[in-house]
């Protein structure tokens, strides 16, 4: 009885794991496989970790500027 | 009548709890349950949460000395523009990704794209919060400059869990690879744009809830 419910864990697994094909990128594979793990296991980190660095670019590139950016977006509710 | 209340009730109730989480914490394993649509009544939780919101944002945009009719119109246009936008934009994603070879179905992509807007809910309510307690606009003083890094920082968070969202919808819901999701991307982001500039001259929407 344990074995059969092992099994259809596994099977369910498999199935799961199997719905949607291997991802392929061209020769952008491998730096794919390896960034999407990090989404995958810790989402928050990484999302909130690229919000700050995207942030700190733009500033840098727009100076100023990224004021009205931000001015503009905070009239758009 | 207890197992209608519980079945139709109380479990979509908790799953749409769960999977609110999931889709911060576990985005991956909770948009492969999501696609299997197997409680759909669980996104009227979510367009519950959405009406409350645009229930107090025309309360503070348009103050509440503005008389309940102006309110009611102004809710009723918000409520109607973001049921078409969302129609519009799960009919758009459901047609151009089967012309790109996706499988899917509008009910496996149903719950996805509403989940989705749950990244756009977040954004709303911190704009709404930002525009009562520091209204714009910014100036270029060292602590304007310095709100306007923060706040672009939560945005951009925000925006790429709507990506991430977005491409596990395509990703899971139509079984596109990356290619064809970034091939059906090409489309949808001009048709939104245009939607956007479009929704805009027609006053409903500053920036789309999409």
């Amino acid at each position: 009885m344990r074995d059969d419910q092992l099994y259809e864990q596994l099977r369910k697994k498999m199935l799961d794991i199997s719905a949607v094909p291997p991802q392929g990128v061209g020769p952008l594979t491998t730096p794919w496989k390896k960034m999407v793990p990090y989404v995958k296991t810790t989402p928050v980190k990484t999302l909130v970790l690229g919000g700050i660095l995207s942030s700190i670019i733009i500033w840098l590139i727009l100076g100023s500027a990224l004021v009205k950016v931000v001015t503009f977006l905070q009239y758009g509710f | 009548m207890e197992h209608a209340i519980s079945s139709h009730i109380i479990i979509p109730l908790f799953s749409f709890f769960r999977h609110f989480l999931g889709t911060i914490f576990k985005p991956y394993q909770t948009y492969r349950e999501l696609v299997k649509n197997t409680h759909p009544e669980e996104s009227i939780y979510l367009f519950l949460l959405v009406m409350l919101y645009i229930g107090l944002a025309s309360i503070l945009r348009k103050g509440i000395d503005s008389g309940p009719l102006f309110l009611t119109l102004h809710f009723g246009k918000i409520f109607w523009g973001i049921v078409f936008t969302f129609i519009f934009s799960w009919g758009a994603i459901y047609f151009i990704g089967k012309l790109f070879g996706g499988t899917g179905e509008p009910k496996s992509l149903f719950l996805p794209w509403a989940y989705s807007l749950l990244p756009t809910l977040c954004w709303f309510i911190l704009t709404s919060f930002f525009y009562y307690f520091l209204p714009p606009p910014r100036t270029t003083a060292i602590t304007g400059q310095i709100f306007s890094v923060f706040y672009l920082a939560i945005t951009l968070t925000i925006f790429y869990w709507k990506g991430v969202l977005y491409y596990l919808t395509l990703r899971f819901g139509h079984k596109l690879s990356v290619g064809r999701i970034i091939l059906v991307s090409l489309i949808i982001f001009p048709l939104g744009i245009l939607y956007s500039i479009y929704s805009y001259r027609l006053g409903i929407f500053r920036v789309p809830f999409i």
